[in-house]
């Protein structure tokens, strides 16, 4: 089963991860759902796919009642991100749905409806969440062409969707980075590959810089903190992408 | 309306059920925690005290098992619990399928449709057979830790009993434990009685 951490609490704002089921079959990319609350609202970043979503819903439940979650937030329209919807529909028809306005009409594919979502413009917006605001920032072709990152100035976390995504082998498993030249190992193929534009990575480095993150949370991998955020940037910023090397 | 349609047109209930047990069985395990460590400590005074309070060590000792009888129950639980998510998940996405194959088999001329509809459909009754028999032993569960439930205010009155046998000290200090050991079984009962009636009704 995925087990639920604690990322950043004060009050009644929380920051928790869902991650690492040790019983998820090998055909099955590893995810990372985030859990933000805030007073009387929580969301799910990411909820994952129909597939793990009885691993998510068993995680959440041991930190919060599944009953609770009032909004997703999908940071682009690819089936690990978002095929679980209609699950969590099913379990509240309320749900409210972020994503980019580029998907509104794909992501029903899997599940929702007119009312489900709200469409973020290409600019991404701010939004009140439980009294806090957070900032959904532009991410556009990293890799998919309508994309966007979740930003809490509060918590001074960063959901990164697929930017510092790493595919670790099984015997690395840390949540947190904690050797960053090894750990990039694992990052760089994933970049290279599913990072497709020099421009839009140029343009999210930038962005990236300016804000004030302690925690950059990939929807893959380890979570990078402190000095590992830079890192991060840095190392991206200089990383050729857009490379097509024949996996199989 | 078929057993099938039943099932799956129960998602959202099935879901609301299992997250209503999961938040209960949170509560019971925090309660029985504390139980467990009421019973430790007053097995050592008891046991301090010598024979003069022997009925009071061997209460607390049943309270200790108590304790633990009900964190298997809870274990149980939700694992039983885990179980049903990923039935009913696999039968909500079932049920989207076959709807699915329907409108397909009605549109089309083709008997493909309708032969995987039927496949669909046979596997769906055997999976809504599993769901309804993990209900069933949710249910059994639900009935065990009624029967704790009921264990542990008997157990948390005869502490009483022989919290009072002792000395004006003894009776003092553990009188505050039996006492404790009262609050905690009635909010024990509480709980489970909550949650019993919620699934009649569900």
């Amino acid at each position: 089963m995925k087990k639920a951490t604690t990322l950043y609490e004060n009050g009644n704002h929380r920051w928790q991860v869902i991650a690492r089921d040790p019983e998820r079959p090998s055909h099955l990319i590893d995810t990372n759902e985030y859990l933000i609350t805030s007073n009387s609202v929580t969301m799910l970043t990411d909820p994952g796919g129909q597939e793990i979503f009885p691993a998510v819903f068993a995680a959440l439940s041991e930190v919060a009642d599944p009953r609770r979650v009032t909004h997703v937030f999908a940071s682009h329209q690819d089936p690990d991100v978002i095929s679980s919807l209609a699950l969590w529909l099913a379990l509240k028809p309320e749900i409210k749905c972020y994503t980019s306005w580029l998907w509104c009409t794909f992501i029903p594919h899997f599940g929702g409806s007119n009312d489900t979502f709200i469409p973020v413009p290409d600019d991404g917006m701010t939004i009140d969440f439980g009294g806090i605001t957070m900032s959904i920032v532009p991410a556009h072709f990293l890799h998919s062409s309508g994309n966007h990152h979740l930003y809490d100035p509060q918590a001074k976390i960063l959901f990164s969707g697929d930017v510092g995504a790493a595919l670790l082998p099984p015997d690395q498993d840390s949540l947190f980075v904690t050797n960053f030249d090894q750990h990039v190992r694992h990052a760089k193929g994933f970049h290279q590959r599913w990072m497709g534009s020099r421009d839009a990575r140029d343009a999210w480095c930038a962005r990236a810089a300016r804000l004030d993150i302690e925690m950059m949370c990939p929807q893959h991998g380890a979570i990078y903190r402190g000095k590992d955020v830079q890192r991060f940037i840095d190392w991206f910023a200089e990383l050729e992408v857009g490379v097509l090397r024949s996996g199989s | 309306m078929s057993n099938a349609q039943a099932v799956t047109g129960s998602e959202q209930a099935s879901f609301n059920r299992v997250a209503a047990l999961n938040e209960a069985a949170k509560q019971l395990i925090a309660r029985s925690h504390v139980v467990n460590l009421l019973a430790l400590d007053a097995r050592v005074q008891s046991k301090r005290e010598g024979s003069s309070l022997r009925g009071f060590d061997e209460v607390s000792s049943q309270m200790q098992h108590w304790s633990r009888d009900l964190h298997s129950a809870l274990e149980r639980l939700a694992a039983l619990s885990r179980e049903v998510v990923v039935e009913v998940s696999t039968v909500s996405k079932e049920g989207h399928l076959l709807a699915l194959l329907r409108r397909a088999a009605n549109s089309s001329t083709s008997p493909l449709a309708d032969e995987t509809r039927f496949r669909l459909e046979a596997l769906h009754h055997g999976r809504e057979c599993t769901l309804l028999g993990l209900w069933r032993k949710v249910d059994e569960t639900l009935g065990d830790l009624d029967l704790l439930g009921m264990m542990a205010v008997v157990l948390s009155r005869s502490a009483m009993i022989e919290a009072s046998s002792g000395t004006a000290e003894q009776r003092a200090q553990l009188g505050h434990v039996a006492q404790e050991f009262y609050c905690n079984s009635e909010a024990v009962v509480t709980v489970l009685k909550a949650i019993l009636n919620q699934m009649k009704r569900a």
